[in-house]
C-alpha cells in the first residue's frame, strides 16, 4: 500500500474543519475579508505606480519651462530647440504646446499636435477646427461640437475619443491642431509652452541641469522624469499608506474576533485530553492545530489576494480611480507586474494571517502540555 | 539506511527535486564543455558594426545578463566574426586585456571592441573614444569606466561627473589597469 505524500495529520485537520463547517467557513471568510481589505489599497498603489512609471518612461527625460516675474512664460520654439540641442548630452529636443482651459465641466488640458510631426502615441490626429477628447470629459454626446474657453473661446468639431486604456495618461485632455492650441492658450506664433528634452543616460537627467540652465538666456525651471514620477508615486503611496493605517483598528478588531473564536474552539480541552489519553503526543496535537490553522490561513490569503486582484486590475472596475485619485467615471486599466503582488502579499500575511497562526499555535501548545487527566476531569460537554 | 530513504516517498521526492535544482545550475557549465570557452552572443555585429543583444546573452567575464544593462553594454568581435557581449565597459576591457582567460582566444583574434558612447548611446569603436576612470558614474559592476567621444564631450563629462584618469584603449595594459582600479584585471 503506497504511503500518501501528505501527512495523515493533514487529513485529520481537514476532517476537523468539516466537523464544524459553519464555524470553519465563517473563520475563513473573516480572514479572507481582512486580507482583501489590507491588500487592495497596497495593490492599487503598486499597480498605479507601475503604470505611472511605464507612462513616464515613454515621456521626455527633462522638461524646461521659462519663467519671468509674472510666472511661466511662453518659450520661443525653434530658438529653444536649437539651444538645447547644442548642450552636450541632449539627444532630442522638441517644443510642446499645451495648457489649461475651461471646458463644459471644469478644467481641461489642451495639447497641441502638429499633423506633420504627430507624436507616436497619438492615434487620432486632429486638423484645424477639430478636437479629439479623452473618455472622461463630460459633454453632450449628441452634439458634434465642443466649446472651450481659454484666452480665446473656440468651438471645435469632435472627431473621436481616445481609447479607454489611455485614461490614466490623458485625464481630461483635448488633442487639437497646434495652431488652434496656440489661439486658445494665447500663445504667439512660433512660441511653445515648454521644451521636452531626451538624454540617453538616466544619470544625465540631474547632471545636465546646470549646463542646460546656463545655455538659456532667460531663467528656466527644469523638471526631470524622476521628479515627475516621484510627485505622482509619492501621492499615491501616501494615500495607500493612509488607507492601510485607517484600516488597522478594523483589522485588529477582526483579528481579535478570530483569536477569540480560536480560543473558544480550543477551549474544548476535553477533546485534547482524550487525544492525549489515546497516545497522541504534544507534537501531534500542536501539528494538528497548526495544520488546521494553515489550511484556513492559506485559503484566506489566496482568496483574499484574488479578490483584491480582481478589484484592482479588472478593466471595468473604476472605483480605485474614484477612491484614490478623485477621478469620476474613469475606467482605469493598470499595468500588471507580478512583483507588485509581493508587498501586499507579505503585508497581508504579516498583518492578518501570521497573528492568526501565532494565536492558534500558542493556544494549542498551552493546551497540549496540560495534564490529560485534569483536562478529562473538567466537564466541557 | 539508503534503501529506507529511497523507499520513503517524501524523501525520494525531495531528493529528486534537489537533483533537478542541482542539474539546472550545472547543466549550462557542462554544455560549454571543458576548454571550449564562454558561449558567444547569439547574433554577431551587423555590417554597420551595431550590437544585437539577445535576452540569453551573458557577459563572459561576470556572467550577468547583458540585456539587463543595455545602456552600459559593449562587445568584442573576434576575427571569425563571433561576438561576445559584455554587461559593462569594465568587463569588456578586462577581456580585451586577457582574451585567453575570458574569451579562450588569442590576442591576434581580437578584431573590434564596440562601446556605447556615454552621452549619445551611439555604438562606436572602442579605440576611437576617450575612456574616463574615477568619475561618479556607477555602472552594473560598480564605478564605471566611461567612453566619451570628442574633446567637447570629455570636457562636459569631467565638469559634470569628475574623473581621475583619461586614457585611450591603446594605452591600456595590465599596469595601467592596476593603477586605475587598484586590482589586477584577472581578479
Amino acid at each position: 500500500m503506497s504511503k500518501s505524500f501528505l501527512s495523515p495529520l493533514f487529513f485529520w485537520a481537514v476532517r476537523d474543519l468539516k466537523r464544524r463547517p459553519l464555524e470553519s467557513c465563517l473563520l475563513t471568510a473573516a480572514l479572507l475579508f481582512t486580507v482583501t481589505l489590507t491588500a487592495t489599497p497596497l495593490l492599487f498603489t503598486q499597480a498605479a505606480t507601475t503604470t505611472w512609471v511605464s507612462i513616464l518612461a515613454g515621456g521626455p527625460s527633462l522638461v524646461v519651462r521659462e519663467f519671468n516675474t509674472m510666472g511661466w512664460a511662453p518659450i520661443p520654439a525653434d530658438e529653444s530647440v536649437a539651444i538645447a540641442k547644442n548642450v552636450t548630452g541632449v539627444i532630442a529636443a522638441r517644443a510642446r504646446v499645451w495648457g489649461h482651459v475651461a471646458g463644459p465641466s471644469g478644467l481641461l488640458t489642451v495639447i497641441g499636435i502638429d499633423p506633420n510631426r504627430p507624436p507616436p502615441w497619438a492615434t487620432l490626429i486632429p486638423n484645424e477646427g477639430e478636437v479629439a477628447v479623452s473618455v472622461d470629459i463630460e459633454r453632450d454626446l449628441a452634439a458634434a461640437d465642443l466649446t472651450v474657453i481659454g484666452q480665446e473661446t473656440a468651438t471645435l468639431k469632435v472627431i473621436g475619443e481616445f481609447k479607454a486604456h489611455t485614461a490614466l495618461a490623458v485625464n481630461k485632455a483635448l488633442l487639437v491642431h497646434i495652431d488652434n492650441a496656440r489661439e486658445i492658450l494665447g500663445l504667439p506664433s512660433g512660441y511653445a509652452s515648454d521644451l521636452a528634452i531626451d538624454v540617453f543616460n538616466p544619470a544625465e537627467e540631474a547632471a545636465i541641469q546646470p549646463d542646460l540652465a546656463a545655455a538659456f538666456p532667460r531663467p528656466v525651471r527644469i523638471t526631470t522624469r524622476t521628479e515627475s514620477a516621484g510627485i505622482h508615486t509619492a501621492g499615491l503611496a501616501r494615500r495607500g499608506g493612509v488607507a492601510v493605517v485607517i484600516l488597522v483598528p478594523a483589522l485588529l478588531a477582526l483579528c481579535l474576533l478570530v483569536t477569540v473564536t480560536v480560543r473558544e474552539r480550543l477551549g474544548r480541552r476535553f477533546e485534547i485530553g482524550l487525544l492525549k489519553a489515546l497516545g497522541w503526543t504534544t507534537g501531534d496535537i500542536v501539528s494538528l492545530q497548526a495544520l488546521r490553522a494553515v489550511t484556513i490561513g492559506i485559503t484566506a490569503t489566496v482568496g483574499g489576494m484574488f479578490v483584491a486582484f480582481i478589484l484592482v486590475y479588472h478593466h471595468d472596475s473604476n472605483w480605485p480611480g474614484i477612491f484614490y485619485t478623485e477621478w469620476q467615471n474613469l475606467p482605469t486599466r493598470l499595468s500588471f507586474n507580478p512583483l507588485d503582488l509581493a508587498l501586499p502579499l507579505l503585508e497581508a500575511t504579516g498583518l492578518v494571517v501570521l497573528p492568526f497562526l501565532v494565536a492558534t499555535i500558542g493556544t494549542a501548545l498551552r493546551c497540549a502540555v496540560s495534564d490529560p487527566g485534569e483536562m478529562l476531569e473538567r466537564n466541557y460537554f | 539506511m539508503p534503501d529506507r530513504i529511497w523507499n520513503c516517498k517524501r524523501c525520494s521526492t525531495i531528493l529528486c527535486l534537489a537533483a533537478m535544482v542541482a542539474l539546472a545550475f550545472f547543466i549550462p557549465s557542462w554544455a560549454a564543455g571543458p576548454g571550449k570557452g564562454p558561449t558567444p552572443g547569439r547574433k554577431t555585429l551587423d555590417p554597420s558594426g551595431r550590437m544585437h543583444i539577445k535576452a540569453t546573452d551573458r557577459c563572459p567575464v561576470c556572467g550577468m545578463r547583458v540585456a539587463d544593462y543595455v545602456k552600459f553594454s559593449s562587445a568584442i568581435q573576434l576575427a571569425d566574426n563571433t561576438t561576445h557581449y559584455f554587461c559593462s565597459c569594465g568587463c569588456m576591457l578586462r577581456a580585451w586585456l586577457y582574451p585567453d582567460i575570458f574569451l579562450a582566444a588569442v590576442r591576434e583574434d581580437l578584431k573590434t571592441p564596440v562601446v556605447r558612447e556615454y552621452f549619445t548611446g551611439d555604438q562606436l569603436d572602442g579605440r576611437t573614444v576617450f575612456w574616463v576612470a574615477g568619475s561618479d558614474v556607477v555602472g552594473p559592476m560598480g564605478p564605471a569606466l566611461v567612453p566619451v567621444m570628442g574633446e567637447k564631450a570629455l570636457a562636459a563629462f569631467k565638469r559634470r561627473h569628475g574623473g581621475r584618469t583619461v586614457f585611450l584603449l591603446e594605452e591600456l595594459d595590465p599596469d595601467k589597469w592596476f593603477a586605475i582600479t587598484g586590482r589586477k584585471a584577472t581578479k
